[in-house]
């Protein structure tokens, strides 16, 4: 249905209000049209005729009665009533013949017996208040009353039959009047109410159901729900409203999907930024790891220069001092035998302590070759047990000096292995004069066995032994045991580490075991064939 | 007459009774053939509601004036009603047209003359007056 003009709910009250009252008029209207109808039936002149026949047979009770009473109570003003009716009556004639002309002479002839009748009653009533009893004159009147009276009811009740039976036909056409506006009454009424009915029900629905949408929308949206919407939408007020309201869900679902957008970024940031700094801590952590690290290399590099540069100074000294000594006193050594040997003593010292500057320097060489990976394997067919046997024979005189014994035992098969026989001969040698060094009696063994894939050589003391927590330290460059201990046990710091890089670079292995005050064993295993081929480059 | 001897004995009887007072009695015209009368048709001539005694003949009833002593045993005995609603009875009926009620005489002596006079006439006197043109009826149903 489309309109003109919007239906906004003030025009659907109002409307309403039109409707009912329209048809209220019409209503009253078309009833006031029936009445005046049915009252024209009911005004007619046989209907005023039969009223007034009515008043007439009244009067004549009443009057028969007012005389009657007078009688019997000797009351006289009763007599006056009776005249007064008298005078109704004649009214209603008069009226009836005004009414009615075509009637008149019976209505007259009624009047003339009717005085006749009153007459004759009122002068009996007269006498018979006078309290004689039935006189002659009395019984005269009463004579009258008697035929006159009978008749003249009989003339009135057949008027009022007459008129009645004309009444009662316009009585049927006014009760057929009325029952036929009655019923259209009834089915224009029914049929008002049920449009008006129905009228109303799609007005308040129109009205309610939007309003309803729009309530359940807003306590959604109140609960949360921002996507949330009104559907039913009037075009009224309530629709304004909903509109309204819609765009207000719409901004609002707008708002808050960029407040989650920025949160999932925020979000995404600060993982990000924790992130980092987990990297940040993990890198200073590193850092200072290193830096720890760099430290401790720098703190043994320094150590080791330290004890190094006094390592180089003394033998250095010894030379000097010696050399100088004997050029000093060298006039006098040509005299004096005694002072000649001794010189040669010194010379003797000389040499030593050359030969001891130039192991620390070929040491030094070695590690500084190792260092700059440029130390090479240089491989060859080579019996184990002679090579240990070389280095037992080479250190026999420093355990001679010490007065140690020292024995080597070889057991199981002796196969030439692949080997730098030099290298192989430097690590055993290390490991020999090390435990001769830190060993004042009992005594040093070296046992060499076959391994799986290869061979095992062990060296033993029974020297002071080293600490369980310096056994991993021991193998690292520039370390030694106790730096107060460097006076008593002079070292370079480099022969264990030494013996290591060694042994790797063959693709063997150090082991250590020992305690302190019990005694050490190395245990060095030698693979068969080296691993790595004919040269291995260390690192 | 040996029906009558009853009743004979009875009117003895009251008159024995009564000696002092003179007595009521119910008259009608010497020609009328009636010896005897019923308190019930005496009522209904009274009231108007017949018009005849029981053997045809047309009946007229008179009445006396209000002062006779008569006249009050008459309405205790007979009629059995009040003097006052016997005069209200009459003239309602009166008004009504429906009748005329017995005609009131001036006194006893006038009654006895107009049942004397009148063949259809009846009333009620006293015993000590009645001339030779009437008769007494005997009243049946009286106690």
């Amino acid at each position: 249905m489309k309109l003109p003009f919007r239906l906004t709910i003030h025009r659907k009250l109002w409307g309403l209000l039109l409707f009912f009252l329209v048809i209220m008029a019409a209503s009253v209207a078309t009833t006031y049209l029936g009445s005046m109808r049915i009252s024209r039936y009911l005004d007619s002149n046989e209907v005023e005729t039969l009223r007034h026949t009515v008043a007439l047979k009244n009067n004549l009770n009443e009057i028969e009665q007012s005389f009657n009473d007078a009688a019997a109570q000797r009351e006289p003003a009763l007599i006056v009533q009776a005249e007064q009716i008298s005078h109704e009556f004649d009214d209603h004639i008069a009226a009836m013949i005004h009414g009615d002309p075509g009637n008149a002479a019976r209505y007259e002839k009624i009047k003339k017996s009717f005085h006749e009748y009153f007459v004759a009653a009122r002068s009996g009533a007269r006498q018979l208040l006078g309290g004689e009893g039935f006189s002659s004159s009395v019984l005269l009147s009463a004579q009258k009353v008697n035929t006159i009276l009978p008749s003249l009811r009989e003339d009135v009740e057949k008027l009022i039959s007459n008129k009645y039976v004309l009444f009662e036909g316009m009585l049927t056409l006014a009760t057929g009047a009325a029952k036929s506006i009655v019923r259209r009454e009834i089915i224009v009424t029914g049929f008002i109410a049920l449009i008006g009915f129905a009228l109303v029900f799609k007005t308040i629905d129109s009205i309610l159901k939007p309003i309803d949408s729009l309530l359940n929308a807003t306590e959604e949206l109140g609960k949360g729900n921002l996507t949330i919407r009104t559907r039913v939408i009037s075009n009224d007020e309530v629709g304004e409203l909903a509109r309204s309201f819609n765009d207000m869900a719409d901004r609002l679902e707008n708002e808050r999907d960029k407040l989650e957008e920025s949160r999932q970024k925020l979000t995404q940031l600060l993982q990000e930024r924790e992130e980092m700094q987990r990297e940040i801590v993990k890198n200073n952590e590193e850092l200072k790891r290193a830096n720890t690290l760099l430290q401790k290399a720098d703190q043994a590099k320094s150590q080791f220069l330290a004890s190094m540069s006094h390592e180089l100074r003394t033998p250095l000294n010894a030379m000097i001092n010696f050399t100088d000594q004997i050029i000093e006193d060298w006039e006098d050594l040509k005299n004096n035998d005694e002072w000649f040997l001794e010189a040669r003593e010194m010379l003797v010292r000389v040499l030593g302590s050359s030969r001891h500057l130039l192991d620390l320097i070929n040491e030094l060489l070695d590690l500084a070759k190792i260092e700059a990976g440029k130390m090479t394997l240089d491989l060859e067919e080579a019996d184990l047990a002679g090579i240990v046997r070389e280095c037992v024979l080479s250190v026999s005189s420093l355990a001679k000096k010490k007065n140690l014994p020292l024995t080597a035992d070889f057991t199981g098969e002796n196969t030439p292995i692949k080997c730098d026989r030099r290298k192989v001969k430097q690590v055993v040698i290390n490991l020999l004069s090390n435990a001769i060094k830190f060993t004042d009696q009992g005594e040093v063994r070296v046992a060499v066995a076959a391994a799986p894939g290869g061979y095992r050589i062990s060296v033993s003391d029974t020297g002071i032994g080293i600490p369980e927590e310096y056994h991993a330290r021991i193998w690292d460059r520039f370390q030694q045991v106790d730096s107060s201990d460097n006076r008593k046990h002079a070292g370079t710091g480099l022969g264990l580490n030494l013996v290591k890089e060694l042994t790797e670079m063959h693709g063997g292995t150090v082991m250590l075991s020992s305690v302190p005050a019990g005694g050490t064993t190395f245990t060095v295993y030698f693979p068969a064939k080296a691993a790595g081929g004919e040269t291995v480059k260390a690192g | 007459m040996k029906r009558m001897f009853p009743l004979l004995v009875i009117a003895a009887l009251l008159g024995f009774v009564r000696p002092a007072f003179a007595e009521m009695v119910v008259i009608v015209n010497k020609d009328n053939p009636l010896a005897t009368i019923s308190k019930a048709e005496i009522e209904m001539i009274y009231l108007g509601k017949k018009k005849q005694f029981q053997n045809g003949s047309p009946a007229i009833p008179v009445d006396l004036p209000a002062e006779s002593h008569l006249r009050r045993e008459f309405f205790t005995n007979v009629l059995d009603k009040s003097e006052e609603s016997y005069r209200l009875y009459w003239v309602r009926m009166i008004f009504s047209g429906k009748g005329q009620p017995p005609l009131t005489l001036s006194a006893e002596n006038e009654a006895v003359k107009f049942v004397s006079q009148n063949k259809a006439g009846i009333a009620f006197v006293d015993s000590d007056g009645i001339l030779p043109g009437v008769k007494v009826v005997t009243i049946s149903g009286m106690k």
